[in-house]
C-alpha cells in the first residue's frame, strides 16, 4: 500500500516536472537568448561575425515568440471556438519579425564588404518565409544563389531546395521543377527522397504523369536508401493515386502487390481514387483483389475499411442495389465484430467507422427517399419497387446497427411507405416508431411519428375501422405523453367521443379522469362526458360499472354533486333489482328473494343499495308468504337507512304489516307495527293511526290483551284522531268479555273506568252469573257488586239476596202442612187455611217485585217460582182430605176446597203462560228462559255452539 | 306408572277434549247440508272429494297447520278469491283458534262482494258469537245471513240450534219447516224437530221424528241424551238406559254432565220401580 502510494506521488511530480520543464526551456532559452544579445550588445566593436551572430540570435528569439504566439493562438482560438484574429495573437511576432529584418537590412547597409551577406539573405528570407507577410523570400533566396556560385556550396544547395519548395508551395510548379532537379544531383542531401517526392507532384501537377511515376517510384526505391530520409510511408499513399492519374490503376495495383507485403492500406484509397477517376471496372479489381488480399494474408484488421471503401465505389456509381448488399454484409460484419469484442476486446475486427458506416447509410437512404417521393409525385405508379426495398432494407439495417436511434428509422420507414401511399404499412411504421420513440424517451420524434399518422387518419386512405384504430392510437399516446398539451386540449373531446361510441368505457373513464388531471379547470366538460358514459352503463344495464363508479363518484372523483351520486345510486338499485323483480313477477318469487339478499351481501354495493336490497327481499318473501323472513330483512333494510329513506318506507312498511297479518303472522305484524308506531309516534298522522289499530288488533287476535294494552297506554299519544284509543279500548274489553275471564276484565276495568266499559262490564257480570255454574264465580260477582258501590249492582244484590229467600220461603211452603188433626174442626181449619194462604200473600208480596227485575234471568226464574209457588199451594189446598169426616161431608168439603184451589192453579198456569208468551215474543235468549225449557228436570242436551255448523261454501 | 306420566296422561286427555261435538255422517244421503259445510264430512266423503273443491277440506281432515301454511304461499295467486279468507277462518274454526277464525271471517265480511259469500261469513261469526256467549249477536248475525241468501240451509239449522238452546222450541220448528228444508233427509234437522217436540212435550212428533234417524246416529251423545229423555218420557227407561249405556261419549262437558244426570234419574227410577 505504502508502495503504491509512493508510485502515485511519485507519477505526480514527474508530470508538473514534465509541465514545469516545458515552460521552464522556453524561458531558459529566452533567457539564454538574451544573455548572449546583451553580451554581444555590450560588445564595444561589433564586427560581421557579432552582428551576424546577433542576427542568428534575434531569429531565434523571434522563432521562441512565434512559438509562444501560436501558443497563445492555439489556446485563444480553443477558448473561443474560432481562429479568427488570429494575426492579434502574432502581433508580437510580425513586430519581431520587423526588428530582426530591420536588423539584417541595417547589417547589409553597414557592411559594405560583408562575408556573411549570403548567410544573412538566407537568413532574412526562411524569416520572411515563416514569420513575415512581405514576400521577399524568393527575392533573398534568388540573391543568395547568385552570390554563392559554387554549386557545391552547401549554402546553395539550401537556398535553392528552399526556393524549389517556395515554388512548390506557391503552385509555380516548372520553377520548382527546375531547382527540384538541381536539387536531386546533390547525392549528399540526406532529404532526397522528399524532393524526389516532391518533384514527382510537380511532374504530376504538370500532367506529366509518367514522369511522376517515375520520379515518385525513384524516392520509393531510394527510400530503401538507409542513407536517405524513409519517406516510403508518404510514397506509398500517393503513388496509387499517381497511377489513376495517369489512367493505369491497375498498374498501381500490380506496384502495390509487387512491392509491398500487405498493400491494403493503399490499395483502398487508390481504389477511392479509381473510382472518382471514373475508373469503374479497374476499382471493381482492386477492391477485389483488395479482397483477396484479406482472405488469403487473414488481414481481416482492413476488412472493415474495405467494407467501407466498396460503399464508397458503389455509392459513387449510384449502385444501390450492390451498396445494399455491401451494407448488408457490413452489418452482419459488425455483428460479428460485436460479438468478437465481447469475447475479446483486443479482437482484430474493427468497428472504428461505424458511425461511418451508418451515415452512410443513412445518407443514401435519406436520398433514396427523396428520389422516391420525387418519383411518386411526378407519377404514382413509376416509382422503383426495388429503391423501395432498398430503402427499406437501409432502415432494416440501421435499426441493427444503430439501436439508439431505431425510433427515427422506424419513422423514416413509415415515411417512406407513406411517400409511396403504402399507407396502412406507413401507419403500422408510425405505431412502432411512437412505441420505440417512448420506451427511448424521444419526445421530439413521438410527436413527430404522431403528426404524421394524425395526417395519415385525416387523410382517410385507410379502411374505416383501420383508420379509426390508428386514429385512438395517435390520440391515446398524445395525450399520454403530452397530457397538457394545446393539441391534447383539442384530442380528449374527440377521443372521448370515439371510445363512447365504441364502448369502451374502461377507456373512455380513464381518458376523463386524465382529462381532469391534466386540465381541472374543464371540470363541467368531464362531468359531462361522464354522465355520458353513466348512460351507457345504464343502456347496458352493467351494474358492476355503475357500482364502481358510484364508489369513485362518492371518494370525490369530478366532484359530483350529492344530489347526482343519489340519483345514479337509485338506477344503479333500479337495474339491480330489474332482473329479480322480473323473476318475482314470473312468480319465481323465492329465486327473486335469494337474488335480493345476493344484492344485499355484495361487498362493493353501497348502503343505499344493500337497504333496496334487503328490503326488496323482505317484500319477495312476504309475497312467499314467509312473513318472518320478510321481517327480518325488513329490519337489516333498516339499519342500511337513513332517516329520511326510513320515513319514505313507512307507508309501504304499513302495508306491509297488513300483509303480514293477512298471512296469518299476527306477533310479526305487532312487531312491526309497534316498530313503526313508536319510530315515528310524533308525526301523528293517518299512518299512525293505521299503525295503532294494527297493533291493538294483532295483539288481540294473538290473545296478548296486555300488548294491546301497553299499545293503548304507549302509543295514544301518536294518534292522530284521539277517539282510535277509546275504539281500541272497547276491542280490548270486548276480547276479554269473550274469553269470560272474570279476573281479566275486572283488572281491565278497574285499569279503565271509563263509559261505556263500566255499565257493560255489570252487565256482563251479572248474564256471568246467572249463565256460569262456577259457584266460586257467582261468589266473586256477587262480591264485585258489593265492592263496585253503584245502586244498580247493590239493587241486583238485594234482588239475588231475595230471590234466595223467596226459594227458602218456597221451600217452608212447601214444607207447611195446613191440617193434619186427627178430628176435623171446621173453624180451626178455617184458621189453618187462612194461616197457611196469608203465607202465600206473604211471599207474593214479599217477592212479586223480583218479577219486574231488570235481572232478565231473575225475572223469569223468579216468575217460574211464582208459578210453583200457586200450583203448589193449589195442588195443597186441592189435596186436603182432613181425617175423620165422613164421605158426604168430604164430598162437599173437596168441591169446596176445588174452588178455592181453581184459582190458585189458574194463577199458577197464568204465571206460566204469560212467561211462556213473553219469552216467545220477545225470544228472550237467557238462561233463565234454558233453565225453564227442562225435561225430567234435565236441561236441553242442545247446546246451539256445540250442534251449529260453520258454512263452507254455497251449492252455487 | 310414575306421576309424571299420569300427569302426561291426564294433560293428553285434557287436549283431546273438545268443546264441538264429532258428528261425521259417512252417508251422504243423510247430510242435505252437505252443500254448505265440509263439517260433517266423514271420513270417506272428504277422502274422495279432497282437493276437488277446496283445500279447506284438508282442515277438516287434520291437515290445518299445512293447510294454512298452503293459504300464506297461495295468498297472491288465490287471496282474491271469494273463500280465501273464509276458509282460512274455518281452519282456524277447526283448530278452536276462535279469535283468528273471527278475524278472517270478519276480513271475508269487509271484503266479499257476493252476498252468498257474505252470509257464509255472518252464519260463521254468528257461530263465534255463539262460541262467546253472545247470544243476541249470534241470533242477529244469523238473520242477517238469512237475509243475504235465503235459500242457505245451514243458517237456519243454526238459528234453530240456539233457539232449542234457549227453549223457544215453536221458533225453532218454524224455521227448520221452512221452504229450504222441503224434502230433507237430514240427521240433525230430524234430531232438532225431534227434540223440540220433545221438550214442547209433543212426544209423539217426537217419537215420529226420532224414527227418521239412522239408528248408528243414536250412539251421538246428544242424539243419545235426548232419545233417553223421550224414552224415559214414554216410560221405556230399559231402552233409555240402554242408549245412554250406548252413547260415544263427546267430551263435551255440558253433554258429559247432562248423560250423568239422566243416568242418575235412571239409576233412581229403576231403584223406584
Amino acid at each position: 500500500m505504502k508502495q503504491l502510494l509512493f508510485a502515485l506521488l511519485l507519477s505526480g511530480a514527474l508530470r508538473a516536472e514534465v509541465v514545469e520543464t516545458k515552460a521552464a526551456r522556453w524561458n531558459r532559452l529566452m533567457a539564454l537568448v538574451g544573455q548572449e544579445m546583451r553580451i554581444l550588445e555590450a560588445a564595444k566593436r561589433k564586427g560581421v561575425e557579432i552582428k551576424y551572430r546577433m542576427l542568428e540570435l534575434h531569429s531565434e528569439r523571434l522563432k521562441l515568440i512565434h512559438e509562444k504566439n501560436n501558443r497563445e493562438f492555439l489556446v485563444g482560438s480553443k477558448a473561443s471556438g474560432s481562429g479568427k484574429d488570429k494575426e492579434k495573437y502574432f502581433a508580437e511576432t510580425r513586430a519581431y519579425y520587423q526588428t530582426t529584418k530591420d536588423f539584417g537590412q541595417k547589417i547589409l547597409r553597414e557592411e559594405v564588404r560583408n562575408s556573411r551577406k549570403a548567410e544573412i539573405l538566407y537568413a532574412l528570407a526562411l524569416n520572411s518565409r515563416d514569420y513575415g507577410r512581405d514576400s521577399v523570400t524568393e527575392k533573398y533566396l534568388l540573391e543568395v544563389i547568385g552570390l554563392v556560385a559554387d554549386p557545391r556550396n552547401s549554402l546553395r544547395h539550401h537556398a535553392q531546395t528552399a526556393l524549389a519548395d517556395f515554388y512548390y508551395n506557391d503552385k509555380r510548379f516548372p520553377e520548382a521543377i527546375t531547382y527540384y532537379q538541381r536539387v536531386i544531383q546533390n547525392e549528399e542531401d540526406d532529404w532526397k527522397t522528399k524532393h524526389l517526392f516532391n518533384l514527382s507532384w510537380c511532374y504530376l501537377k504538370n500532367r506529366d504523369f509518367d514522369r511522376a511515376i517515375d520520379t515518385i517510384k525513384k524516392s520509393y526505391f531510394e527510400s530503401k536508401n538507409p542513407a536517405y530520409v524513409n519517406i516510403r510511408d508518404q510514397v506509398l499513399e500517393n503513388i496509387g493515386a499517381f497511377y489513376v492519374y495517369a489512367g493505369r490503376p491497375l498498374d498501381g495495383l500490380s506496384f502495390y502487390l509487387d512491392n509491398e507485403k500487405n498493400p491494403l492500406p493503399y490499395l483502398m484509397p487508390m481504389a477511392l481514387k479509381a473510382s472518382e477517376k471514373g475508373h469503374e471496372k479497374e476499382t471493381r479489381e482492386i477492391l477485389d483483389a483488395a479482397q483477396e488480399v484479406i482472405d488469403r494474408n487473414s488481414l481481416v484488421q482492413h476488412q472493415e475499411e474495405l467494407f467501407h471503401t466498396t460503399l464508397d465505389f458503389y455509392r459513387h456509381y449510384n449502385r444501390f442495389t450492390d451498396h445494399e448488399r455491401t451494407s448488408r454484409a457490413l452489418v452482419a460484419y459488425y455483428q460479428r465484430a460485436s460479438e468478437a469484442a465481447l469475447r475479446d476486446k483486443k479482437t482484430p475486427l474493427k468497428q472504428d467507422l461505424r458511425d461511418d458506416a451508418v451515415e452512410k447509410m443513412r445518407s443514401l437512404a435519406g436520398f433514396l427517399q427523396v428520389k422516391l417521393a420525387k418519383d411518386v409525385r411526378k407519377d404514382a405508379a413509376t416509382y422503383s419497387a426495388s429503391e423501395l426495398e432498398v430503402v427499406l432494407s437501409y432502415f432494416s439495417h440501421l435499426i441493427l446497427l444503430d439501436g439508439a436511434r431505431k425510433s427515427e428509422y422506424l419513422y423514416f420507414r413509415a415515411e417512406t411507405y407513406f411517400s409511396v401511399n403504402s399507407h396502412q404499412l406507413a401507419a403500422a411504421s408510425y405505431v412502432a416508431a411512437v412505441t420505440e420513440a417512448r420506451s427511448g424517451k424521444n419526445l421530439d420524434l413521438a410527436r413527430k411519428a404522431l403528426n404524421s399518422l394524425l395526417a395519415l387518419t385525416g387523410q382517410e386512405e385507410l379502411p374505416k375501422e383501420e383508420n379509426k384504430k390508428y386514429l385512438v392510437f395517435a390520440y391515446s399516446q398524445h395525450v399520454d405523453l403530452w397530457p397538457r398539451d394545446e393539441k391534447s386540449e383539442q384530442i380528449y373531446p374527440k377521443l372521448f367521443e370515439i371510445y363512447r361510441e365504441a364502448l369502451d368505457d374502461d377507456a373512455a373513464t380513464a381518458l376523463i379522469a386524465k382529462f381532469h388531471r391534466a386540465y381541472p379547470e374543464e371540470l363541467p366538460l368531464q362531468q359531462t362526458f361522464m354522465t355520458k358514459i353513466l348512460d351507457q352503463f345504464i343502456d347496458r344495464k352493467n351494474t358492476l360499472k355503475l357500482n364502481h363508479w358510484i364508489g369513485e363518484f362518492k371518494k370525490g372523483f369530478l366532484s359530483f354533486s350529492k344530489e347526482t351520486v343519489e340519483k345514479t345510486e337509485i338506477v344503479l338499485g333500479n337495474l339491480l333489482f330489474m332482473e329479480y323483480q322480473e323473476l318475482a313477477k314470473k312468480g319465481e318469487r323465492l329465486a327473486a328473494a335469494k337474488g335480493f339478499e345476493g344484492l344485499y351481501v355484495h361487498k362493493l354495493y353501497p348502503d343505499k343499495v344493500k337497504y333496496q336490497a334487503a328490503f326488496f327481499a323482505a317484500m319477495a318473501y312476504l309475497e312467499l308468504g314467509e312473513t318472518q323472513k320478510s321481517f327480518y330483512w325488513q329490519e337489516l333494510a333498516h339499519a342500511r337507512m337513513s332517516e329520511e329513506q326510513k320515513l319514505e318506507r313507512r307507508e309501504e312498511q304499513l302495508r306491509m304489516a297488513e300483509r303480514t297479518y293477512r298471512l296469518q303472522d299476527f306477533p310479526t305484524s305487532y312487531k312491526l307495527a309497534e316498530f313503526l308506531l313508536g319510530k315515528w309516534c310524533e308525526r301523528r298522522d293517518e299512518v299512525q293511526n293505521r299503525l295503532y289499530e294494527i297493533a291493538v288488533m294483532t295483539a288481540l287476535v294473538d290473545e296478548r290483551p296486555l300488548d294491546a294494552e301497553r299499545v293503548v297506554g304507549q302509543y295514544s299519544r301518536c294518534l292522530k284522531v284521539p277517539e282510535t284509543r277509546n275504539l281500541s279500548l272497547a276491542q280490548i274489553y270486548q276480547y276479554h268479555e269473550n274469553k269470560g275471564d272474570f279476573f281479566k276484565l275486572r283488572a281491565f276495568v278497574q285499569r279503565h273506568q271509563v263509559e261505556p266499559y263500566v255499565t257493560q262490564y255489570r252487565s256482563s257480570l251479572q248474564k256471568w252469573y246467572w249463565e256460569k255454574h262456577d259457584v266460586n264465580l257467582k261468589e266473586h260477582i256477587r262480591k264485585e257488586f258489593r265492592e263496585l258501590k253503584h245502586p244498580e249492582t247493590l239493587a241486583w244484590l238485594t234482588e239475588l239476596n231475595l230471590h234466595k229467600d223467596a226459594e227458602k220461603d218456597f221451600a217452608e211452603l212447601k214444607a207447611a202442612v195446613v191440617w193434619q188433626r186427627p178430628v176435623f174442626d171446621g173453624d180451626l181449619f178455617n184458621q189453618a187455611l187462612e194461616a197457611y194462604l196469608l203465607k202465600l200473600k206473604a211471599f207474593k208480596d214479599r217477592y212479586h217485585g223480583l218479577s219486574q227485575s231488570s235481572q232478565v234471568d231473575l225475572a223469569i226464574v223468579t216468575t217460574q217460582l211464582f208459578s210453583q209457588v200457586y200450583r203448589h199451594v193449589g195442588q195443597t189446598v186441592q189435596g186436603q182430605r182432613p181425617a175423620g169426616m165422613d164421605p158426604e161431608t168430604l164430598a162437599q168439603f173437596s168441591k169446596a176446597m176445588k174452588e178455592l184451589s181453581g184459582q190458585f192453579l189458574t194463577a199458577s198456569r197464568h204465571y206460566e203462560k204469560n212467561l211462556e208468551t213473553a219469552l216467545r215474543e220477545k225470544e228472550t235468549l237467557s238462561w233463565g228462559a234454558r233453565s225453564i225449557a227442562s225435561v225430567e228436570a234435565i236441561e236441553n242436551p242442545v247446546f246451539s255452539f256445540f250442534t251449529a255448523l260453520p258454512m263452507d261454501k254455497s251449492k252455487d | 306408572m310414575n306421576s309424571s306420566l299420569i300427569l302426561l296422561a291426564l294433560l293428553t286427555l285434557v287436549g283431546c277434549s273438545s268443546s264441538r261435538i264429532d258428528r261425521k255422517i259417512d252417508d251422504v244421503t243423510w247430510d242435505s247440508l252437505a252443500d254448505e259445510s265440509y263439517l260433517r264430512w266423514g271420513e270417506k266423503r272428504l277422502e274422495k272429494f279432497a282437493h276437488r273443491d277446496h283445500a279447506v277440506v284438508q282442515c277438516y281432515q287434520g291437515k290445518e297447520t299445512e293447510t294454512l301454511t298452503q293459504y300464506k304461499r297461495d295468498f297472491i295467486t288465490k287471496g282474491a278469491s271469494p273463500y280465501y279468507w273464509l276458509h282460512i277462518g274455518n281452519c282456524y274454526f277447526v283448530q278452536e283458534a276462535w279469535t283468528r277464525a273471527e278475524f278472517f271471517y270478519r276480513m271475508a265480511l269487509d271484503e266479499a262482494k257476493l252476498p252468498t259469500v257474505k252470509s257464509i261469513a255472518l252464519n260463521n261469526l254468528g257461530l263465534i258469537a255463539l262460541k262467546f256467549d253472545q247470544w243476541e249477536k249470534g241470533k242477529e248475525q244469523l238473520q242477517r245471513s238469512m237475509a243475504l241468501a235465503p235459500k242457505f240451509k245451514v243458517p237456519r239449522y243454526n238459528l234453530s240450534q240456539l233457539y232449542l238452546q234457549f227453549g223457544l222450541y215453536d221458533r225453532a220448528i218454524e224455521v227448520l219447516s221452512d221452504a229450504a228444508f222441503r224434502g230433507h233427509k237430514d240427521i240433525d234437522v230430524n234430531f232438532s224437530f225431534a227434540n223440540a217436540y220433545l221438550f214442547k212435550g209433543d212426544l209423539k212428533s217426537a217419537g215420529d221424528y226420532f224414527g227418521r234417524i239412522p239408528r248408528e246416529h243414536f250412539t251421538r251423545e246428544d242424539i243419545a241424551a235426548t232419545f233417553a229423555l223421550y224414552q224415559i218420557r214414554t216410560g221405556d227407561l230399559t231402552g233409555a238406559r240402554e242408549t245412554i249405556k250406548a252413547r260415544e261419549r263427546s267430551n263435551v262437558r255440558e253433554l258429559t254432565a247432562i248423560s250423568q244426570k239422566i243416568e242418575k234419574i235412571l239409576l233412581q227410577r229403576m231403584k223406584e220401580e
